[in-house]
């Protein structure tokens, strides 16, 4: 299958390992990516945030750059959402017939990777070899808006050597909430005091989600506290094998 | 919108939300019994869950019928009264807060009274029900006790349902200690 991968801005610019990590993981199932390097922020920052707008010429560029593609793969669940939930919303606001048009052909194929590899291609065992304790959390996008389900869950499960750990209030939010933390940094900072505690208390030695926003939100607690507990993107666990060390 | 009551701290005129929870977030006996709380409802929320299959479908329904509802009140709202007249009740229309306060001042005054119990409610509490009535010479006490608490502590609900979950039990004892014996009738 001919796949686009949407790297997203947050995991491009911060997280650039993730992206390789998700085509690791797609080429070694046969697959074939390609980067479009036209491709940009989503605009969810902006449409979250109330400026819808400004988000249009995003949802625009993005039909544009993905185009032609058979799957679009994200490592975001919140990006995906923004895609598959919010694009046809923005369009239908703006009256623009062309760009609904261009979301309905293509939304329906943008995937956050574990959907895409569960679901899609109904593979659970990619391969991967990670012999450590692992604890997943669900990210609100993930587990509200996208409802992945257990796809991560079955795909963690199948990886050789993993321990996985429960997540007590796993459903809880991180605190982190795109700009939200940036408006509401204490109420932010405090929700996120409540999931760490949790990810202590599940004794992983990596807490993974599939969302690098709420790993960088989490993950800035867990090093302040000097924890040793670190945070990995799922892809990143997905993509490891004997012959990689852990980051 | 009436005008608040001067020795009651206002919605309007308050800190900025990302300002006010910084100092509550700092509160740590706060912080534990709202984690109590949280945990207490979310498992009692679980358990009610687990009993339905069904339970997004009901609440989908539930969410379609309050939509529809709110969407038509002009014909719901006078079934209501049609209904509630036919059962010996009598509704009273009010066009705003103060009108509504006012109504509800004068029934209480009708029945020669200067004292009056309420029971809890949301409306009443935006309309400045209490602090009407107290400019009319009339002394209203909440009877649920969550709103009680917080009608003592001279505060705000914080919580539709729960009232007072950002009080803490020291701070509630207090209060109700200091007022609950000096309100006697005389």
């Amino acid at each position: 299958m001919r796949i686009g991968l949407f790297v997203t801005c947050l995991t491009d610019t911060l997280f650039p390992a993730t992206g390789q990590a998700v085509v690791a993981v797609l080429e070694r199932l046969g697959h074939q990516v390609e980067f479009p390097a036209a491709q940009t922020c989503c605009g969810q920052m902006h449409f979250n945030t109330g400026y819808r707008r400004e988000a249009m010429p995003m949802a625009r560029g993005f039909t544009a750059a993905f185009a032609g593609f058979e799957a679009v793969v994200t490592p975001s669940a919140s990006c995906a959402s923004m895609v598959r939930e919010y694009f046809p919303v923005l369009a239908a606001e703006a009256g623009d017939d062309r760009l609904a048009q261009a979301v309905a052909e293509l939304a329906p194929r943008t995937w956050e990777l574990s959907v895409f590899l569960a679901d899609v291609l109904e593979v659970t065992d990619v391969g991967a070899y990670f012999p450590h304790r692992v604890t997943y959390h669900p990210s609100c996008h993930s587990l509200r808006m996208l409802r992945v389900g257990d796809a991560p869950l079955r795909l963690l499960r199948a990886v050789r050597g993993l321990d996985l750990a429960d997540l007590p209030d796993a459903e809880s939010c991180c605190g982190f909430g795109g700009t939200f933390s940036v408006k509401n940094p204490d109420v932010s900072a405090a929700i996120c005091a409540d999931k760490v505690t949790a990810v202590r208390q599940s004794g992983a030695e990596v807490v993974c989600a599939a969302d690098n926003s709420c790993l960088m939100h989490i993950g800035g607690a867990l090093r302040r506290q000097r924890s040793g507990v670190t945070t990995m993107h799922l892809a990143e666990i997905l993509a490891a094998t004997e012959n990689t060390g852990r980051r | 919108m009436t005008a608040p009551h001067p020795q009651m701290p206002t919605y309007l005129g308050m800190p900025a939300f990302p300002a006010a929870a910084a100092a509550a977030v700092a509160d740590s006996q706060l912080r534990r019994n709202l984690t109590h709380a949280t945990h207490t409802i979310r498992e009692k929320r679980a358990g009610a869950v687990a009993e339905l299959a069904d339970w997004e479908a009901l609440r989908a329904a539930a969410k379609a019928i309050k939509d529809h509802t709110l969407a038509n009140l002009d014909t719901y709202l006078l079934r209501l009264e049609a209904n509630v007249t036919r059962a010996g009740g009598h509704v009273h229309w009010a066009q705003d807060a103060a009108e509504a306060n006012a109504i509800v001042a004068g029934l209480v005054r009708a029945a020669g009274a200067d004292r009056v119990v309420k029971v809890k409610s949301m409306t009443t509490q935006e309309t400045g029900l209490n602090e009407a009535l107290a400019a009319e010479g009339i002394d209203a006490l909440e009877t649920d006790l969550a709103e009680l608490i917080v009608q003592l502590g001279h505060d705000r609900p914080s919580h539709s349902w729960c009232p007072p979950s950002t009080g803490t039990a020291p701070r509630s004892g207090r209060s109700s200690g200091a007022r609950c014996p000096t309100r006697r009738p005389a």
